[in-house]
């Protein structure tokens, strides 16, 4: 199994070399010069491929290891996460339904939110308008997440626990509400893009029949950008059941399966964050939080796919051409 | 088709369009509640000892200096890694990909990279780089990682602001004898610069912001000093925020170190993305072509 | 038929503020003048269009016809920073008074473009667009309306059959022509034409004349 990423690297690495230095006195002819700065670049292009490789064989090789003494079975339903006892249990279904529950809520919060947000920006703003809050939004995309674990942590949680007279404020509902503030800019700058993709002239053509800009935006902009919103909104939602910081600082780290929106939760990205530094290298908790790595990878792997499915068929749209 | 239907039709508009402006205020009042929040409480804390010093008193006093530093070397060493392959990957994607099975292989992969979590690449770094390399906790192990989570953004921007350099350019240039490669050197590359200059800034933003990839690859509670060698471990912004919210010994008494930290970090990322969007908007304004 | 239908709606529909008067022009332009921004694309113009026949605008590319076509139903005003200046009377009120609605303008002056500009939709659907939005809801209503409009448009028999699949499919010239049908089902009192020969098999005006002929509209071209 090692051997792979051995021979991927080493590929790798050679083509750059070959290309670099001068092989023989004899005078290299352009063509040959240039066919190989084009490896150089074709080699450069598929590293990223090769990244991938790597990082799947890296998390299984390391995840797997805890498949020989608990079963898939046990470790995906198991119900009970004590991974510091003797007999240790992993069972990671609470911190998959922590991660779910956490996902969904915030999706619901930063979708309609998120697409309010893009059609305010595409169809109501006017063009000076938009000019200026598109980059603001964008901006905002940038905030790192330790940031809003941090005040969803400082500032939300200490709030809540008065408002509403609960134990802690550290919940799914915190963790949610801070996670959607993250995906919201995302959902509203690729919806807005994928709004403005959509050609004037169609638009123009529903105007010029009577229409209002609102009938124009439900009837004909909407369906043209509808897989390009899409993309955005799931990969928003993968963003919010990967993201770590946030989860690791606000959900409450209890690992349970949640019967509330008050009730504390441990998500995947944050058992990991929270454990890894504390783990003996090569035990099985150690191979444990891998193979959570492993699902949580698989996660959004699929969302991922979703969402190059769901933009592939939004470019086969397109205008009418003569 | 009266014309009571048409006041009827032009209601539903207001009332959607209204909805919507509302959305976008309250969005807009969360994010810039959340910034005006932070700066309130942490622009006390920031004076030019809280900058230089390092931290003091087991880390109830004194500044983030060491923090800030490693910040620098790691994003330093992100983009010194993600930039020459990010901007490679760019070239073979516009100037010398063709349609096919190869390219669409090579898109899912930068793709499913930009997709993967962040603690996962976190994960991958400590399998690969602290332990199968050994290269330790380290700036190096750090950077890498940082390096791998930040290519499909430096691909991204890069390989857009290739594209708008117009075909005309590059057939000019064939045109008068010049090969491909030189071609690309002379006259796409230079033409493409703001762009990938602006891939780079978002890219270094992005980095200095992450906190789980480096938690196991790079990062540490405390040094002494600052870091003598690439495969010394590193205090960082981001990591620093989590320690001394969460697990420090004295979390109410360094309350406005952290609230100062967080300051910092958010001018710093915000600042770094704010001169990108500048530059980006700038070149779309004043392109000659 | 066109008739009795353009007949049998004028009670429902109280025309307050468009009011008929045979012997007017339907269109009358005073001193226009428009600007992108600081720059000034049209100068001065005047000229009237009368009811009931057709009028081509003619001069070289460039000068500003489509920009003066697309005044007459509003349309410039979604390009920001245009201004206009001048009277642009249609049926007697100035289209660009305050008080008058873009959409209700719209209605009236329908307009067929350069390009053809089907949306991603059925043939069928693409017609009963405009019926649809201004309330026309019955099914029988609609297929009528579809059908009818088709039929001035010349597009009837070659498409009458594949209602139901996509308007991409068509070729350029059908698609000009499901626009121009698209743009009669509105049932205007204007049609603009802006340079749609180009991309037209039988000409425009033959194609649209028999729904012109008898009733209260102009065709611009």
């Amino acid at each position: 199994m090692m051997q792979i990423p051995q021979a991927q690297a080493i590929t790798g690495s050679r083509v750059p070399a070959m290309a670099a230095a001068p092989l023989t006195k004899r005078k290299v002819t352009s063509t040959v010069r240039e066919a190989r700065i084009r490896r150089v670049f074709v080699a450069a292009g598929f590293f990223s491929v090769i990244i991938m490789g790597l990082i799947i064989l890296f998390l299984f090789k390391e995840g797997l290891g805890l498949f020989s003494t608990v079963s898939v079975k046990d470790f995906l339903f198991g119900e009970f996460w004590y991974p510091t006892y003797d007999p240790a249990d992993f069972g990671i279904f609470p911190l998959i339904m922590g991660s779910v529950a956490v996902a969904a809520l915030s999706s619901a919060m930063a979708v309609p939110l998120g697409v309010g947000a893009a059609l305010y920006l595409g169809e109501v703003a006017s063009h000076r308008t938009r000019e200026i809050l598109k980059p603001a939004v964008e901006l905002l995309a940038s905030l790192p997440s330790v940031v809003l674990g941090f005040v969803g942590m400082v500032v939300i949680a200490p709030l809540m626990q008065q408002w509403w007279d609960i134990p802690t404020g550290l919940n799914v509902l915190n963790a949610s509400m801070m996670l959607a503030i993250m995906a919201i800019p995302t959902i509203a700058s690729i919806s807005e893009d994928a709004l403005h993709a959509v050609p004037r002239d169609l638009m123009e053509a529903s105007l010029a029949l009577g229409a209002t800009r609102l009938e124009t935006l439900t009837r004909v902009t909407i369906p043209g950008a509808i897989s390009g919103m899409g993309t955005g909104v799931i990969l928003g939602m993968s963003r919010a059941m990967g993201e770590t910081m946030v989860v690791l600082m606000v959900a409450g780290g209890a690992a349970q399966i949640p019967t509330s929106i008050f009730d504390s939760v441990r998500p995947l990205p944050a058992t990991i964050a929270a454990e890894m530094g504390e783990t003996p290298f090569g035990s099985e908790h150690y191979h444990a939080l891998f193979a959570i790595g492993i699902v949580l990878f698989l996660l959004t792997l699929g969302f991922n796919l979703v969402a190059a499915y769901v933009s592939r068929r939004f470019q086969q749209k397109g205008a009418a051409t003569l | 088709m009266s014309r009571h239907n048409l006041a009827m039709r032009h209601l539903r508009q207001n009332l959607a369009f209204g909805l919507f402006r509302l959305i976008m205020l309250a969005v807009l009042g969360a994010l810039g509640g959340i910034l005006v929040y932070v700066f309130i409480h942490g622009v006390g804390a920031i004076s030019w000892e809280f900058l230089t010093q390092p931290p003091k008193n087991s880390m109830t006093a004194g500044g983030i200096f060491p923090a800030i530093m490693g910040t620098l070397y790691l994003t330093v060493g992100a983009l010194l890694v993600a930039l020459p392959l990010g901007v490679s990957a760019a070239i073979y994607l516009s100037e010398y990909a063709t349609e096919g099975r190869a390219l669409r292989i090579v898109r899912l992969g930068i793709q499913n990279l930009a997709g993967i979590p962040s603690v996962v690449f976190g994960l991958f770094g400590l399998a690969l780089f602290v332990g199968y390399f050994k290269l330790g906790v380290s700036i190096a192990a750090g950077s890498l990682t940082l390096g791998l989570l930040i290519l499909p953004t430096i691909i991204g921007a890069s390989e857009e602001a290739l594209r708008q350099v117009p075909g005309t350019f590059r057939e000019a240039s064939l045109g008068l004898g010049a090969t491909r490669w030189q071609t690309i050197r002379k006259v796409v590359l230079p033409a493409a610069l703001p762009g990938i200059l602006t891939g780079s800034i978002l890219g270094i933003g992005r980095a200095a912001g992450e906190t789980a990839p480096i938690m196991f690859t790079a990062a540490t509670f405390y040094t002494m000093g600052l870091p003598r060698s690439p495969l010394d471990q590193v205090m960082a912004l981001p990591y620093h925020i989590y320690v001394l919210a969460t697990a420090g010994t004295h979390i109410e008494q360094t309350r406005p170190l952290q609230y100062g930290t967080v300051l910092v970090l958010i001018s710093l990322v915000l600042g770094l993305s704010l001169v990108a969007i500048i530059i980006r908007t700038r070149m779309r304004k004043t392109k000659q072509w | 038929m066109v008739k009795a239908s353009a007949s049998a709606q004028a009670p429902e529909e109280p025309r307050e503020l468009f009011r008929v008067h045979p012997e007017r022009p339907i269109i009358e332009v005073k001193g226009l003048n428009f600007y992108y921004g600081d720059f000034q694309a049209l100068t001065g113009v005047n000229m009237t269009v009368k009811r009931n026949k057709v009028t081509a605008l003619i001069g070289p590319s460039g000068c500003g016809k489509s920009t003066f076509l697309r005044l007459l139903n509003r349309m410039n005003e979604l390009i920001p920073g245009t201004r206009v200046e001048g009277e642009l009377l249609f049926e007697g009120v100035n289209l660009y008074d305050p008080g008058v609605d873009p959409v209700e303008v719209r209605r009236r002056v329908g307009m067929v473009f350069q390009k053809p500009n089907p949306f991603p939709k059925t043939i069928y659907n693409n017609v009963a667009y405009g019926p649809r939005l201004h309330g026309l809801r019955e099914a029988r209503q609609l297929d009528h309306m579809v059908e009818r409009s088709l039929k001035s448009a010349a597009l009837w028999d070659e498409v009458k059959d594949i209602l139901h699949q996509s308007a991409l499919g068509l070729s350029g010239g059908q698609q000009q022509r499901l626009c121009i049908a698209r743009a009669i089902a509105m049932q205007p009192e204007v049609l603009l034409m802006d340079e749609p020969t180009s991309a037209l098999d039988p000409s425009p005006p033959a194609a649209s004349k028999s729904w012109s002929r008898n009733s209260n509209k102009a065709i611009l071209l």
